[in-house]
């Protein structure tokens, strides 16, 4: 993949990631200014970045989603829990399409539409700025989706709301022409209810069809309908867009108790001029349009009048063009029409795409910056073929601006020097070397005024206009051979700007620069690592500590067959020190593999978020030892186990509100997720406070499943019993919800837990709370096994389900019907043979002891007979590929220091095929 | 060689900005914020800041101010990128005391122009 977009997906993910939880925070304390900054910015972020790559659809919804947060942060739009949770689904389509960038180098399909309806949402609810004139970045032209209800204005100025569009034609028009005649405020309002103000009392409809003056109004779904199961009737998913005419007070007075969800827009009544409709043949209009040209220019509206009168006869309804023309017809009623809209909807009928003209919405640049806008046309059209030097132009113009500006005495100094640095550099790099820089620059120091630097930049601009093609007292012209460089192109305005105060003085100027070269500064103190190359340092430190494990056998090699008693101690010796290192460079690869709990703890307020809402329970969620750090398998293998477990917490074991008072508990339940680290375990518990699990349910519901039999029911003691939940085929939910259900039980949960070496227990007190323990490994990479020898072949055996290892005599096992078993410490431990279970042959030489591993399986403990023990040692177990993988009684395999291959049992599996 | 500090709390960009300015013969640098950038700045000369709107710490319109107020700073041209297009913007960059304002994602051509004429030459 491109390194960049490389770079990009995995920023932009920290990014979310950073948001995501941005979100969650501000939930709690929205009016958090450190928070809102962070999340904009990481917003902001994954837009500047992604504008590099060729994915416009993305970039239109994070850019949205950017202007919403940006309207947030200055106070003009309060953040509620829907807003959240829209910007929350935005996120995690974000995230999907990282993914498909990621996997396929593409936005997956669809992603285009997907693409527009986020963009809808999230800009339905700026709607539009109150007045005319207010914050300019609300609406950009090139994020609204369809030109005919998105005018191109360069969203300098109050944009007229997108939705205006649906509003039929006619009554545009006549609303037009009523505020020719009496003196109305138009509105435009946007009502977004509550999605609870049924609740409140509120009547959406009712408050909509009484404004005063209502003109028009529609209703809109606010998200796309959920299918009619899912649905929640008593939701407001719904948004009112009106239009009413009267007087600005009346209509907020009208909506005051609603005042939050609503934005009222005024609108000038020249912003209901929309043309809609089909663009047809355009030819019949050809001629309409050339004398039209004319008559604009001349302001021959009587004539042009005239002229479109015969036209709008013989036009059909339901044009584009005959839309224009009635258009057309109503601006011309006015005393002075609107020269410009006029051209502007002229230019429709050539084209058939409306824009607003530009200088409606815009009258800062109209105003304040004529020179500079005129200056840059002129030299990008003179002076094409030489775009550098336009380009130095360009930049001496934006100078000669910035020390117009207003600059306080401190910043003066700083400013005069780096512009006369850049001019420096400018008249360098367009080879022309006029005297009187270096004076103007001393004179400005004299004078501490920043004027005689402008002097000698207005001259320069004066003799570099586009008759004198280059700077007067330059040298020979060399035209320099560049691409083109296009200016005022889509990046937007390139200078630009308004003569301002000039300041009177000015501070010392620096004679020199400092070019003291001292250490370089130290680099980032963070590295991004591909997992795969940490993956391979990790299988070669497998392979070192293996390989490692080949010395004591050459020591005894040594002492044994060779004799050489010395040789093997000093190999002995050097084993030490080697065996030091690579533990210790193990260490090391798996500390660089550790990563904390937190990213999987991360999602969780999330979860229990959307879940506890969609429960209607009140929920808190602790998260306890986010810092607590495991190796990333480990913890990347927890986040399904655990996402279970707080379901369940949330879905069966909390109660709602109403249930816990009565029971005389808080009305929020508390769901604590903690992880502890304790030896080189780490401990992840999913506590709850809620109504506990009930023994005597759960040995019931074992009994009636046959999990246990009869026998098992009368002595089996409560702790066990609420282990049994873990047992495979075991669910208590008495209908499957579609939270926790699914037909997966605990089992699930548990034998995750238990393919990552991990064990998994409960605690529960009935209508006090459960607690859910999971202990896991701190580390996969390493398994510390104990070898067994059974039939003279040697297998491996986890030593986490080892409990002890005895011998016992022969006469104290004991026959059970078909089985064998033992008495240990008053416990029956039922007996099995290592040797029949992997269908070897039975050693029959008898020696009157036999050799019992006593092993903790499925919480059960039994005796495995082997012949012999080995010595335990550390191995990096492999899993078993190619047809071994059908054979599940082996956990993997692993190189023996002496090169042989070590087979890892699965006790648990060997034993439920027995 | 020309030298240029890159100041973008974003990665891809200014992996990105690096790529057009090494692409010009400059030598390049990297800063996370306005921060790291003056720290950077102070022990090494720079011909040109190619300087980020929007990062921690310190943001642009601060750091150049502070590189302005800064003796052995307030000479270095100043190329302010940010993906505001709107004219307050550029007047509050200009002001801070960048000396070009160019608008993200910019035309390749235009930045490293720009940046080429900034710095003196390539």
């Amino acid at each position: 993949m491109d390194p960049m977009l490389e770079a990009f997906i995995s920023e932009s993910r920290d990014n979310l990631e950073t948001a995501g939880r941005c979100f969650l925070e501000l939930e709690k304390c929205s009016g958090d200014e450190g928070l809102l900054n962070d999340l904009f910015r990481s917003v902001h972020t994954i837009k500047g970045s992604s504008g590099l790559f060729d994915i416009p659809v993305f970039t239109k919804v994070v850019h949205a989603a950017e202007d919403v947060l940006d309207s947030v942060r200055s106070g003009e739009l309060l953040m509620t829990p829907e807003h959240i949770d829209m910007f929350l689904d935005t996120m995690d389509q974000v995230s999907v399409w990282l993914d498909d960038l990621e996997s396929t180098g593409s936005l997956g399909d669809g992603a285009e539409a997907r693409s527009q309806v986020l963009v809808q949402d999230l800009r339905a609810l700026l709607s539009a700025p109150p007045t005319v004139g207010s914050d300019p970045n609300v609406t950009e032209p090139e994020d609204l989706s369809q030109p005919q209800d998105a005018p191109d204005t360069g969203g300098r100025l109050c944009t007229p709301p997108g939705w205006l569009a649906a509003m039929p034609d006619k009554l545009r028009l006549a609303l037009y022409a009523r505020t020719g005649g009496e003196s109305l405020d138009i509105l435009a309002i946007e009502y977004t209810p509550d999605s609870q103000c049924f609740f409140s009392g509120e009547d959406p409809l009712h408050i909509v069809r009484t404004l005063p003056g209502m003109v028009w109004f529609h209703i809109q779904a606010r998200d796309s309908w959920l299918e009619p199961v899912e649905m929640d009737p008593y939701q407001c998913n719904l948004v009112f867009h009106a239009v009413a005419a009267g007087t600005d007070n009346e209509i907020r007075h009208h909506l005051r108790y609603v005042n939050e969800w609503v934005h009222v827009m005024l609108l000038a009544p020249d912003q209901l001029v929309v043309p809609e409709g089909e663009f047809g043949d355009s030819e019949p209009f050809e001629t309409f349009i050339e004398e039209s040209t004319q008559l604009i220019e001349e302001g021959g509206w009587r004539r042009l009048r005239q002229r479109i009168h015969p036209l709008l006869e013989v036009s059909e309804p339901g044009f584009l063009q005959t839309s224009v023309l009635h258009w057309m017809e109503t601006l011309l009623k006015e005393d002075e029409p609107n020269q410009a809209l006029l051209e502007s909807l002229l230019e429709t009928l050539r084209s058939g795409v409306f824009q607003w003209p530009e200088e409606m919405f815009d009258p800062v640049t109209q105003d304040n910056t004529p020179s500079l806008v005129e200056d840059g046309t002129s030299v990008s059209m003179h002076e094409l073929d030489e775009p550098r030097l336009a380009a130095v132009r360009q930049a001496l113009v934006v100078q000669r601006h910035i020390l117009s500006m207003p600059c306080s005495y401190e910043l003066l100094a700083g400013r005069i020097a780096s512009v006369a640095k850049v001019v420096k550099n400018l008249l360098a790099a367009s080879e022309s070397h006029p005297a009187g820089l270096d004076a103007a620059i001393e004179t400005a120091l004299d004078e501490k005024s920043p004027e005689p630097l402008v002097a000698f930049v207005d001259d320069l601009l004066s003799a570099m206009k586009p008759d004198g093609k280059k700077p007067a007292s330059g040298p020979e012209d060399k035209p320099m051979q560049r691409e083109e460089v296009r200016h005022q192109d889509v990046s937007g305005q390139q200078v630009g700007g308004s003569d301002g105060e000039i300041c009177p003085r000015m501070g010392a100027m620096p004679k020199q620069m400092s070019t003291s070269a001292g250490e370089p500064p130290a680099r980032s103190k963070t590295l991004r690592v591909d997992q795969q190359r940490i993956d391979a340092l990790m299988d070669l430190v497998g392979e070192l500590v293996v390989a490692k494990n080949a010395m004591p056998f050459l020591a005894r090699r040594a002492e044994n067959d060779f004799g050489i008693r010395l040789l093997a101690k000093e190999i002995k010796a050097q084993y030490a020190v080697i065996n030091r290192l690579a533990e210790e460079l193990q260490g090391a690869v798996m500390q660089i593999r550790m990563i904390p709990v937190s990213s999987v703890f991360q999602r969780f307020p999330r979860l229990v978020r959307d879940l506890s809402r969609k429960l209607g329970k009140q929920i808190r969620l602790v998260l306890e030892g986010e810092e607590t750090e495991a190796d990333k398998n480990v913890v990347e293998n927890l986040a399904d186990p655990l996402i279970h477990l707080v379901r369940n917490s949330l879905d069966h074991g909390l109660e709602t509100a109403q249930e816990r008072e009565s029971a005389g508990k808080p009305a929020e339940g508390t769901i604590i997720l903690r992880a502890i680290s304790h030896d080189d375990q780490v401990i992840i518990e999913v506590v709850d406070n809620g109504r506990g699990i009930d023994p005597e349910v759960i040995k019931r519901k074992a009994y009636g499943k046959g999990v246990i039999d009869e026998q098992r029911l009368d002595t089996i003691t409560d702790h066990e019993a609420l282990q049994l939940i873990f047992a495979a085929g075991f669910s208590t939910a008495e209908e499957v919800s579609d939270l926790s259900g699914r037909g997966v039980g605990m089992d699930v949960v548990r034998s995750v837990v238990m393919q990552a070496g991990g064990r998994v227990s409960v605690e529960s007190k009935k209508g006090e709370g459960t607690t859910i323990r999971l202990s896991l490994p701190l580390s996969m990479a390493v398994t510390r096994v104990m070898m067994v020898e059974v039939a003279g072949q040697c297998y491996g055996v986890a030593m986490e389900n080892i409990v002890e290892t005895v011998r016992v005599p022969t006469t104290d096992i004991q026959r059970i019907k078909h089985n064998e078993a033992v008495v240990l410490r008053d416990k029956i431990i039922p007996l099995f043979y290592l040797s029949k279970l992997l269908n070897l042959k039975v050693n029959t030489a008898s020696s009157g002891e036999v050799a019992i591993l006593l092993m903790k399986v499925a919480g059960q403990e039994v005796g495995l007979v082997i012949d012999e023990f080995h010595e335990g040692l550390d191995i990096i177990q492999k899993p078993l590929e190619g047809v071994l993988v059908h054979y599940p009684w082996y956990a993997g395999a692993a190189l023996l220091g002496d090169g042989r291959v070590l087979l890892v049992l699965n006790i648990r599996e060997l034993l439920s095929c027995r | 060689m020309k030298k240029i500090l890159i100041v973008d709390d974003a990665v891809t960009v200014r992996m990105y900005h690096r790529q057009l300015m090494e692409s010009l013969g400059f030598e390049v640098e990297e800063a996370e914020n306005g921060i790291e950038a003056l720290e950077k700045g102070l022990v090494r000369h720079f011909d040109l800041f190619l300087v980020d709107v929007n990062m921690p710490k310190m943001d642009g319109y601060r750091l150049v101010e502070e590189m302005r107020k800064t003796p052995e700073l307030q000479a270095i041209p100043v190329i302010m990128i940010s993906t505001e297009a709107s004219e307050q913007d550029m007047e509050k960059a200009y002001l801070s005391g960048a000396n070009l304002y160019v608008v993200k994602p910019a035309n390749v051509d235009e930045l490293q122009t720009y940046a080429a004429l900034l710095a003196g030459g390539e």
